[in-house]
């Protein structure tokens, strides 16, 4: 049996006005997220991770084209009240600054029942008391008194999840963590991570997990998806990602992880810097920086195609690509 | 950090400011006067025990005692506790006009012999009506539309801006004297004009404020939570926007306090017989040169109420702006 996936991107792109012209910040892209799996969406900073996020919740300001099915319902187009009803109890979001994520004039505990509230018919009181079973299962001491104190009382750990519990609130099939640790230092990273790795299990959700780690992606995630200029270069289960990239990028991505390198040796860095999404190249995107590069890539842009089972990537040469290790 | 730190810390900075405390306190005693008026100035007894019947002729007067005379009642009584200030504001006594103040009228009375003091202390009781009334109907009006301007924007923020602007080219006292000159006078009236005419400030700060804060992160948050925009403009953004807001409303009172004596003291305002500070300086104002307690003191009232009322809002100011905290006084 085909399991169906709970969330399917399919040709999504995300473009902003600006002006008369329309900048594209998402081009193409197409992803699925299975029950009970989680996915890492990866890439650097201002490759469209966050602008998908917020595309797939249509919050993004972005003009939207392709599709987004959750559980087979469209969600482009979708009636603003029917995606209220989708925002906070099928879907779950937390961001990567837990403390400018909760309001500084209500206390945590007022700010989850709230949510609860809003989606489920349930009484004041009882939603309080879920609220504060909630506050207990994401690993906070003494939740009855931490329900009345106000976000500026708690450290950025216990803000992320108070975040957590918020979006968890519902019991959500999905939820979006959009780098949920990086704003956290390492102690209280692995922490979250543990705690994220979880309540996956308890609420048997699915997790797409956005993040410029690949540390973090490596210890939570089943499958690995790399974003680089707006667009999905290499899609691949975890272990099989990290032990041979099938894009070049990837490729670069994982050669520069300390590990591997002698003592004194510099890093390996790819050249050059990611455009900008004014100036994205014609062809492949990532052809002015690729070691590989032919006449072919700077003319044609690759689609993502299935390179073996379950992977996919965006590069003529995959498959081909000399193995470095 | 206990629980209400903020609060704490904002309360805490208003007593240290003498001048915002005094303005505080002078308010205070003021609507203090002004809720118990009938019983500190009148002309009726609070308790008197009168044929063995309890009275309490200030707050209720007996339907067989609608024409009695007090003073003799009073002097018949067994018990009676008589007002600090034994005149009632409309009590004519044409034996006793335009005294000076003395010992027994000690403010003077008027041209119809009534007492300036227990007139004064009536009329506080429409000046702060005036001021809440007037601020709280532009504070409603204002805070909605620069709501819907700042959180929506688009074509509906270029609307309410642009209207906004309208509004502010007319001479803000003319605007409401013109309005006034085509209704009956009436103390009500004038509250309504003013609350309706003065909303553009508050309305332009409370759009500056939600431009600010629909761009913070927990208001991306509560649209991805579901929320709705009704719930997130009046539970989440509003609270986060209201102090500098209160701040100008707080200013808004006093000169509403100032634009009604002005009105009043032009005809448009209460009425005779009734007692308000702009009808005693209006009616003052003809003795001007053989009695000059009537325009004095409730001139003097006015000023320091408006005073107190600034001298609050400036000190509510300097404590909700961190960037105005003083040297030695930190978080």
């Amino acid at each position: 049996m085909v399991t169906q996936p709970i969330l399917k991107i399919s040709h999504l792109s995300s473009s902003f006005k600006s002006g008369h012209n329309y900048i594209k910040v998402v081009d193409d892209l197409s992803l699925h997220i299975n029950p009970g799996e989680v996915v890492g969406l990866v890439g650097e900073s201002g490759s469209g991770k966050t602008v998908t996020a917020l595309s797939i919740l249509q919050l993004s300001n972005c003009l939207l084209e392709g599709s987004i099915e959750l559980n087979k319902h469209e969600l482009i187009g979708m009636k603003q009240e029917e995606l209220r009803n989708i925002r906070g109890k099928k879907i779950g979001i937390i961001f990567q600054e837990p403390m400018s994520s909760l309001n500084p004039v209500f206390t945590i505990g007022k700010q989850i029942a709230e949510v609860i509230e809003n989606h489920e018919k349930i009484s004041h009181k009882q939603a309080s008391l879920k609220a504060i079973s909630l506050l207990e299962n994401v690993g906070i001491s003494q939740p009855d008194i931490r329900y009345h104190e106000y976000p500026h009382q708690m450290s950025g750990g216990m803000c992320q999840r108070v975040m957590i519990a918020m979006a968890i609130a519902c019991q959500p099939q999905l939820l979006i963590a959009d780098e949920p640790t990086t704003a956290l230092d390492v102690s209280i990273q692995s922490q979250i991570i543990t705690l994220l790795k979880d309540l996956k299990k308890q609420y048997n959700m699915s997790i797409l997990l956005i993040t410029h780690d690949l540390g973090i992606v490596a210890q939570l995630a089943d499958r690995v998806a790399v974003m680089y200029a707006g667009q999905i270069v290499e899609d691949a289960p975890i272990k099989e990602f990290i032990k041979k990239p099938e894009h070049p990028y990837t490729l670069g991505l994982i050669k520069s992880l300390p590990g591997k390198h002698k003592h004194g040796e510099k890093l390996f860095s790819i050249p050059g810097t990611v455009p900008n999404p004014l100036s994205w190249p014609n062809g492949c995107h990532f052809h002015p920086r690729c070691s590989y590069v032919e006449d072919q890539c700077k003319v044609n842009n690759p689609c993502l195609f299935e390179v073996s089972p379950g992977r996919q990537s965006r590069c003529f040469f995959a498959g081909r690509l000399p193995d470095e290790k | 950090m206990n629980k209400k730190s903020y609060r704490h810390f904002i309360f805490r900075k208003i007593l240290h400011n003498r001048l915002a405390l005094t303005g505080g306190i002078f308010i205070i005693i003021l609507s203090l006067i002004a809720f118990f008026a009938s019983l500190i100035a009148n002309d009726k007894p609070i308790l008197v025990i009168y044929q063995n019947r309890l009275l309490l002729p200030c707050i209720y007067v007996p339907q067989d005692l609608k024409q009695a005379d007090w003073l003799n009642i009073i002097n018949k009584s067994d018990f009676s506790i008589s007002p600090p200030i034994p005149y009632s504001p409309i009590g004519v006594n044409l034996n006793e006009c335009l005294l000076a103040p003395s010992p027994s009228h000690w403010l003077g009375t008027d041209e119809n012999g009534r007492d300036v003091l227990a007139r004064m202390i009536h009329g506080s009781r429409i000046s702060l009506q005036v001021g809440i009334i007037a601020v709280g109907i532009s504070l409603i009006v204002g805070v909605y539309l620069g709501a819907m301007a700042g959180y929506y924007g688009g074509w509906l923020d270029s609307l309410i801006s642009r209207f906004i602007e309208i509004m502010m080219c007319f001479p803000f006292f003319f605007l409401v004297l013109a309005v006034m000159a085509f209704l009956e006078p009436g103390i009500y009236k004038i509250m309504i004009v003013i609350g309706l005419t003065s909303w553009t400030g508050i309305a332009r700060l409370t759009r500056g404020e939600f431009i600010k804060i629909r761009n913070e992160e927990y208001i991306l948050a509560a649209r991805c939570l579901g929320l709705s925009n009704s719930k997130i403009i009046f539970r989440h953004i509003l609270p986060n926007a209201i102090a500098p807001v209160l701040v100008s409303a707080t200013f808004g009172i006093a000169s509403a306090v100032l634009v009604e004596s002005s009105l009043t003291f032009l005809g448009f305002g209460v009425q005779i017989p009734t007692a308000s500070w702009g009808e005693i300086l209006s009616q003052g104002h003809k003795y001007l040169t053989i009695a000059w307690w009537l325009p004095l003191f409730p001139g003097l009232a006015i000023f320091l109420t408006v005073l107190a009322y600034n001298l609050l809002g400036e000190g509510l100011r300097d404590a909700l702006d961190p960037r105005l905290t003083g040297s030695g006084d930190s978080w």
